[in-house]
């Protein structure tokens, strides 16, 4: 793997870390096995080594794969173990590059102000579509 | 050979779109509401016209007005089902709207319109009118009416449409 990505991958790894995001970097070659991961994987429920296969292993990222365009950028995809991640893909040379973050707490964040949003309008509706019964 | 095709759940938030795929994967369903964030990916394993199909189930949240766009999650789908509940008539507007219906990313595929939560009808509203033309199915993922037809008949239109 050309060295420059190496140097890059690792320095992008170093700074997700220092933002606790629990970086995790994989790469795959055209047939889906693993040829490089670097990065806590015990984190998102998982456990991984070279030569692994993406199918059998990670099947919510094997869905993704292989990508339509260049790039893949998904914010927030819940991981089998109940966690959120982000997940970028790349493709690189005839496989992929794969980068996975942490972003339950954001998540959840999202989460609390999302449903009670939603079930106040939930209720809302209900209302709505009561008071238009009334009146016809 | 198993051909593996995407599908995306789209529809207003709390129209049952994460209980429609939770009946249909894991048999289950729980009346307690979670919102969905981002997109919950599930797959599925199905044979049909002696076909083996992986089915990749993007269940996607009722707002998606933040982070990566709403593009990229249905880029690169064969099928769509476009969920409304049927108490609640504003999901219906919702679900059929020009701009879900025509989104260049999902132009001219295969689209199914669930009308779900049956198992109330009951309660269902006598101002539920769709115009869009889609051909709808009433489902209930509580009950399991329809659950598997409504993801087996997209199925089907999305074989049909490739046969062509
Ligand atoms: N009676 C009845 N309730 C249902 C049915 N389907 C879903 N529900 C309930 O409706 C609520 C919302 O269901 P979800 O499946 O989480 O809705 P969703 O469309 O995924 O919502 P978001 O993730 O917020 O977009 C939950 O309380 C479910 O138990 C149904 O067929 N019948
Ligand atoms: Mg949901």
């Amino acid at each position: 793997m050309n060295n420059d990505f190496v140097t890059y991958s690792k320095k992008q790894l170093d700074e997700w870390a220092q933002k606790k995001l629990k970086p995790l970097f994989i790469y795959t070659n055209s047939e889906k096995k693993i040829e490089h991961i670097i990065g806590d994987f015990n984190e998102y429920g998982f456990e991984l080594k070279v030569g692994d296969s993406i199918s059998e292993n990670l099947p919510f990222i094997d869905a993704l794969l292989p990508i339509q365009d260049d790039e893949l950028l998904l914010d927030y995809i819940q991981t089998p173990n109940h966690q959120y991640a982000s997940i970028q893909i790349k493709s690189y040379l005839n496989g992929h590059v794969i980068f996975i973050t942490n972003t339950t707490k954001h998540a959840h964040e999202i989460q609390e102000i999302q449903q009670n949003r939603n079930e106040l309008c939930l209720a809302m509706n209900k209302i709505k579509d009561l008071l238009y019964e009334l009146n016809y | 050979m198993t051909l593996k095709k995407k599908i995306v759940l789209i529809g207003q938030s709390g129209v049952g779109k994460t209980s429609l795929v939770q009946q249909y994967v894991s048999e289950s369903f729980s009346d307690n509401y979670l919102t969905t964030v981002g997109v919950s990916i599930k797959k599925k394993s199905l044979i049909l016209d002696n076909q083996n199909i992986s089915l990749i189930i993007w269940d996607l949240a009722g707002d998606l007005n933040y982070g990566s766009t709403y593009d990229n999650y249905i880029r690169g789908a064969s099928g769509v089902l476009l969920v409304a509940d049927g108490t609640n008539t504003s999901s219906v507007e919702y679900a059929t709207s020009e701009r879900r219906i025509n989104h260049p990313s999902i132009q001219g595929i295969p689209k199914l319109l669930l009308l779900n939560k049956c198992d109330l009808k009951p309660e269902w509203r006598s101002n539920i009118n769709d115009t869009s033309g889609i051909k709808s199915l009433l489902t209930s993922a509580k009950t399991n009416e329809n659950v598997a037809n409504a993801f087996e008949g997209l199925c089907s239109l999305i074989l049909t449409g490739q046969k062509k």
